[in-house]
């Protein structure tokens, strides 16, 4: 008895030494960044100098123009250290790009470029994995690049215009890939909880046209003169030295004082729950307003934002992830009954174009679901093909 | 009284002694007698007239044009400020192709196609980025 007490004791004695040998270990070391962008910008770093075959390549695989090859494999496999801080920079929640909003319209952004690509790349990787059978793995590569896309925010309206692109490129390869699990109830299951989750951080194009409001208003001053003319007339210099040549400080008051009514009333209407159809015609008319024959109203029209073409991209994002919804629903009921549903399942996210269910078909090789009403830039009907094995 | 007396008897004894009237010059007389002195003095006289008048002119011009020169200095003095650069005409800086302004224009010009291939120019107007380094591979080539 004395024998094991002295046992005990010692077990305890040395379990004692390894955690806090393993607690000093841990208080020696600096945290890992808590800012996502410090580790998207070394993944940027770190991405392999491709020429424009290989860079073009990976853009094809990610969009799904090509299947991937050994070329493409090979690319892809360069920029490992990229990916794999992408990987890090998915599990910080926040993330501050940094952006100088003081130099307004002059400032840079040149991680916007770069951060396309790694989505590509991202996204090429994902189509990979589900070429190689591994479909967890290439939906979880796809859940990643949404990720990506609510860090690359909405600081500016192109940072929002960029986020969306990045996000549609992850839903196109989920959506081509998703149907490759259509007899495993559990991944699907997963799935549909994963994407629950990310649609809860969706970005929208409401705090960027805020932000862009102030960039503008403080563009429309005499000091700003040449960032204005820049772009008022992008290109044409001889029209920008006219322009230098008739400002004034009273002229650009006015500017000011139009861009911001048009402005608050617009982003309004955006946020509004107002029809989408109906609220691009009364966008199109706030643009027509501006006098083109009225310097300051020329002005100000000069620095506006389509806002039309703001909500249908928004619009067209909702489409797409309420459709990326509806459609691990559908794979879902067909991995539990063996087929695919007859009709439409109720209960499931709607077209935000028409406010109504998705009109459902079931096609030879899976199933679409399709947009009831038109989007006014594209002058389309918006479709997503599921591919079901 | 008697000082008015004694200078006419004054007079009237210096008339007796050097016989001499009020003098009378009798010009063309002379003209006649000295023709060749004459004309010498006539010609003369003009060359110096004509040196007076051109002397008068140079003399008027040269004080206008340093008059001139002056003006033309103080205006310089004036307007001029070493190390001020004239005023050129007017230069606009091009925006750079990842500026908000470029991919604004982009965006407003070609939709969102237009960003796209803005952002494409973007990345490759930016050239290859280097390899990743490990940190084995650097503390190698920093130990060879």
């Amino acid at each position: 008895m004395r024998a094991t007490y002295r046992r005990s004791v010692l077990m305890v004695v040395l379990a004692a030494c390894v955690l806090l040998g393993a607690v000093g270990t841990a208080w020696g070391l600096p945290p890992d960044p808590d800012n996502a962008a410090l580790l998207y910008y070394q993944g940027f770093l770190s991405l392999a100098g491709l020429d424009d075959e290989a860079r073009t390549l990976i853009g094809d695989v990610a969009l799904g123009k090509v299947a991937p090859d050994d070329k493409a494999r090979e690319a892809i496999g360069q920029c490992r250290g990229g990916i794999a801080f992408a990987e890090a920079a998915a599990e910080v929640p926040a993330c501050h790009w940094g952006f100088q909003f003081s130099k307004g319209f002059d400032a840079l952004m040149p991680q916007l470029a770069r951060a396309r690509f790694l989505a590509f790349v991202l996204v090429a990787d994902a189509r990979v994995r589900a070429a190689d059978g591994d479909t967890r793995g290439a939906l979880e590569r796809c859940l990643m690049t949404d990720e990506f896309a609510r860090h690359i925010g909405d600081d500016t309206l192109i940072s929002y215009l960029v986020s969306i692109a990045v996000r549609d490129v992850g839903y196109r390869c989920m959506k081509d890939v998703m149907g490759q699990a259509s007899g495993d109830v559990a991944l699907l299951e997963w799935l549909k909880r994963e994407l629950a989750t990310t649609s809860e951080g969706a970005v929208t194009p409401m705090r960027s046209l805020k932000i862009e409001r102030e960039i503008a208003l403080s563009t429309l001053r005499m000091e700003n003169a040449e960032q204005y003319a820049h772009l008022a007339a992008p290109g044409d210099e001889e029209k920008q030295k006219a322009i230098l040549a008739q400002v004034s400080e009273e002229m650009f008051a006015r500017a000011r004082q139009i861009y911001s009514e048009c402005s608050v009333e617009g982003v309004d209407m955006m946020g509004s729950s107002m029809p989408y159809a109906e609220a691009h015609v009364r966008l199109k008319a706030l643009a027509d307003r501006f006098d083109p024959n009225d310097a300051a109203s020329g002005a100000s029209r000069a620095l506006a934002p389509a806002l039309g073409s703001i909500l249908s991209v928004k619009v067209r994002s909702e489409a797409y992830a309420n459709a990326m919804h509806a459609g691990v629903e559908i794979c879902l009921q067909k991995a539990r009954s063996g087929k695919l549903p007859a009709t439409l399942p109720a209960g499931l996210p709607k077209d935000p174009y028409s406010g109504e269910d998705f009109a459902y078909e079931r096609t030879g090789d899976g199933f679409v679901l399709r947009c009831r009403r038109r989007d006014l830039d594209k002058d389309k009907l918006h479709e997503f093909a599921f591919p079901v094995r | 009284m008697s000082e008015h007396k004694d200078e006419k008897r004054l007079d009237d004894a210096l008339r007796d002694a050097i016989n001499t009237t009020r003098p009378e010059f009798d010009a063309e007389d002379w003209k006649r007698k000295h023709a060749a002195e004459y004309q010498t003095l006539v010609s003369r006289g003009e060359g110096a007239a004509g040196r007076v008048a051109g002397g008068r002119v140079r003399l008027v011009v040269g004080g206008l044009a340093v008059a001139a020169v002056i003006l033309v200095g103080v205006s310089v003095l004036l307007i001029w400020v070493p190390g001020r650069e004239e005023p050129g005409p007017v230069r606009v800086a091009r925006p750079a192709v990842v500026s908000m302004m470029s991919l604004h224009v982009a965006y407003r010009e070609g939709g969102q196609e237009g960003l796209e291939a803005q952002l494409d120019k973007a990345l490759k107007d930016s050239g290859p980025r280097p390899d990743g380094l490990s940190m084995e591979r650097l503390l190698a080539e920093l130990g060879s």
